[in-house]
């Protein structure tokens, strides 16, 4: 086994909510999909465990993720947007979702978006009508544009790869490597005009980056979340069944809730 | 970036579907390969995760980007349509 080196934890899989942050945010971030340009500077800020103004300001470019935070935090009374529930509450989710209310939501919405989709916009608000919630789900299975594209043959294919590895999935370690992690998890099919879990796959998933990781040790057994190519962090009983639970809300909103699924899918 | 954001490609090889594309001054690679070509450089398309979705004329370009400028776009915005789309 090579040495890797593993952030401090500040008790048995409890970080700090800006380091939980970086967990979550780090893998689309890593790819310049999501976030400020430098990837390797919140990186090491996940890697130290190091929560300073420098990490904060990192957070708030992330102009996709930062906004729900700033709802949850703000609609539930929590002062800051990177506290560990707040954080938790968005990319693996919690009671705080429950607590946001459809309004505030909607009002996100339209001060986020409206102006972008013009006449599209009755269309994406349909979402919060039908029960979305700010968790990372909503905003993958009904904002982006990418389930609008899968009845397109020619772009089905990379709507459906974009849709299942920009979702926070979950999956259950079966093998510890070095730098990887060997998972089963179930992924993201769709079948009949509809999004639903396959049955159960392998895959293998990265822990590392250069020797160095964000999460500590890993065992068989364990239940973690992914996101892209990586593993984020290992979830207890009660996360997994939050994550569970708010992405099959989402797939419920997208497949049966909606008039118009994935209709936006162009500036207005 | 959510719903998209418009980019101006800057450099192309012959036959491929992987551009530089100039977004908001930040230059990402961009693949092109659910749209039809030919392209070339100055052509504008729309983006997300690292994918052209559209096509778009300089007047659409210029326009959506007013409303990113009317709005909160940042050098992070422009940061969040490059390539996540090849896993390693």
């Amino acid at each position: 086994m090579t040495a890797t080196r593993m952030p401090p934890e500040l008790a048995p899989g409890v970080v700090a909510g800006p380091i939980m942050f970086v967990r979550y945010a780090f893998p689309p971030n890593y790819h310049g999909a999501c976030g400020p340009p430098d990837s390797q500077s919140l990186f090491e800020y996940g890697a130290g465990a190091v929560v300073d103004a420098g990490l904060r300001d990192l957070a708030r470019q992330f102009a996709g993720a930062w906004p729900y935070l700033e709802l949850i935090a703000s609609a539930t009374g929590v002062a800051d947007p990177l506290d560990r529930r707040v954080v938790e509450a968005y990319w693996v989710g919690n009671r705080l979702l429950d607590a946001v209310g459809a309004r505030p939501l909607g009002d996100s919405m339209d001060e986020r978006f409206r102006l972008r989709t013009g006449r599209q916009f009755v269309n994406l608000a349909e979402a919060v009508v039908a029960g979305g919630m700010p968790h990372h789900s909503y905003h993958v299975f009904c904002i982006y544009p990418w389930v609008g594209l899968l009845g397109d043959d020619r772009r089905y294919e990379q709507a459906l790869m974009v849709l299942d590895r920009c979702r926070v999935r979950w999956g259950q370690v079966r093998q510890v490597r070095d730098d990887q992690l060997v998972v089963e998890s179930r992924p993201l099919l769709f079948e009949h005009g509809r999004l639903l879990l396959g049955a159960p796959r392998i895959e293998t998933v990265e822990r590392t980056l250069n020797g160095v990781g964000l999460v500590p040790e890993f065992a068989v057994g364990d239940w973690v979340s992914m996101h892209w190519e990586w593993v984020c962090d290992r979830l207890t009983p009660r996360q997994l069944s939050a994550l569970r639970h708010y992405t099959r809300l989402h797939l419920d909103v997208v497949n049966d809730r909606l008039d118009h699924p994935g209709a936006i899918t162009a500036l207005g | 970036m959510c719903l998209g954001i418009p980019g101006r490609i800057v450099e192309i090889g012959p036959g491929s579907d992987l551009a530089r594309v100039d977004v908001a001054g930040v230059v990402r690679d961009i693949s092109l390969g659910l749209l039809d070509g030919p392209w070339a450089p100055g052509d504008y398309i729309l983006i997300h995760s690292g994918f052209a979705l559209e096509r778009m004329t300089a007047e659409e370009a210029r326009d959506a980007l007013t409303v990113f400028d009317d709005g909160d776009m940042t050098s992070a915005d422009a940061a969040d349509v490059a390539d996540p789309a090849v896993p390693r």
